[in-house]
């Protein structure tokens, strides 16, 4: 599973934002999982877990969400924009594989679909990122 | 919000000793054939070695290993497979020979995940791959990489010492680590790379000549690491890198 390495830097940055904002518990983080990764929420969330089981006290006990964001993309040679909806389905396994790690790689198996170009922009939609942090703070 | 990725990167570093980056502005002075053969060489002295290759617009390190790129194994993240002894990760190692064209802010996105992610473990050296030009990619590794030291080589041509230069006056500027300046592909005498590193007060670690045998061996470590070029490794490059 190469997602327990992003499940890693969810952890640690919520405790390094916590120890910054003096906050001494973590009560609800909310992470948002782009489209194009292709990474399982229920994936993400079970390694968040087992990362938060051995250390980083502030943390452990908080709640996570976890949001799919969809991935929505824009031509830079004709300006058409379109949402990338299910088209990674058609994508042999390999392909599907290599932008799970890399979601940049779209650029090689995905094509706008009104001039072919492989130069469009992912406005949203890309990888792991974190919308939210509340807890407690120091008083 | 923060890039979580951002949180990881020294975490994942922690167990490289030393991270090396052969860097030298213009294309096609050899920075990809010695920091490969570097590695290799460093391999067979006994040193756990990784190399990255950063070239992400044109990743070539790959054919002077001679591989056929495979997706990395997976373990907490994704494990550099070992190449000839040497722990290696590439961008083709995830595209297959169908690598598209990559603007700056992707070629970011891609070294911060990887950096994230690649689980390279306990490493005496990590040599990166450099590509060519002062891009967005050498700003992304003077910050997110800011333990590397620099071996730049470079001709003795006025084009390639120009750029030459630029860069090391920067890393100079920037107090960032200098291991010295090489002068590769050498075809006559010359003292030209030699002054411009006594100009800048940099290390000059000396001349590797033009191997007219190196070209058959791409693709073939074993022969590599046994040409003339090799040898003249040894005696100016690995010094530096191995006796500290
Ligand atoms: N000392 C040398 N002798 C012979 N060929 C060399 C030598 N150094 C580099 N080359 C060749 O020159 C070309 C450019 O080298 P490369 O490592 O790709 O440069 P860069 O990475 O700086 O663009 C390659 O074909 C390489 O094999
Ligand atoms: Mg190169
Ligand atoms: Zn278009």
């Amino acid at each position: 599973m190469h997602e327990w390495a992003l499940a890693e830097a969810i952890v640690r940055a919520v405790a390094e934002h916590a120890a910054k904002e003096r906050i001494v518990r973590v009560r609800r983080v909310v992470v948002q999982i782009g489209q194009m990764q292709q990474i399982q929420p229920k994936t993400l969330e079970r390694l968040v877990q087992e990362v938060l089981a051995k250390e980083y006290p502030t943390v452990r006990g908080a709640e996570f969400l976890f949001e799919e964001e969809p991935a929505q993309l824009h031509c830079r040679r004709c300006g058409h924009r379109w949402m990338l909806a299910d088209a990674l389905e058609s994508l042999d396994p390999d392909a599907r594989e290599a932008i799970h790690f890399l979601p940049e790689l779209a650029h090689s198996y995905l094509r706008c679909p009104v001039c072919r170009s492989p130069d469009f922009q992912l406005l949203s939609g890309r990888g792991v990122t974190i919308a939210t942090i509340q807890g407690e703070v120091e008083q | 919000m923060s890039d979580p990725r951002l949180s990881v990167i020294q975490e994942r570093l922690a167990s490289v000793r030393r991270m090396v980056g052969v860097t030298g502005g213009k294309g096609g002075v050899g920075k990809t054939l010695l920091a490969t053969t570097t590695a290799l060489l460093l391999a067979r002295e006994g040193l756990r070695v990784g190399l990255f290759d950063l070239d992400f617009a044109g990743p070539s390190s790959h054919v002077i290993l001679g591989i056929e790129p495979a997706l990395p194994r997976e373990e907490r993240g994704i494990v550099p497979p070992e190449v000839d002894g040497v722990a290696y990760l590439s961008i083709a190692q995830f595209a297959k020979g169908s690598l598209a064209p990559l603007r700056g802010e992707d070629q970011q996105n891609i070294l911060l995940e990887l950096l994230a992610i690649a689980q390279w473990g306990t490493l005496d050296l990590l040599v990166f791959d450099m590509p060519p030009g002062l891009s967005d990619l050498c700003l992304d590794a003077f910050r997110w990489l800011p333990r590397t030291e620099y071996l730049v080589p470079t001709t003795a041509s006025p084009l390639a010492l120009a750029v030459a230069e630029r860069l090391l006056r920067l890393l100079k500027e920037q107090h960032l680590p200098l291991l010295g300046v090489v002068e590769n592909l050498a075809w006559r005498e010359s003292s030209h790379v030699a002054q411009l590193a006594e100009r800048i007060g940099a290390p000059f670690l000396g001349v590797i000549h033009w191997d007219r045998t190196v070209e058959e061996t791409l693709g073939h470590p074993e022969r590599l690491i046994a040409t003339p070029l090799a040898e003249e490794l040894r005696k100016t490059i690995l010094p530096v890198l191995v006796s500290r």
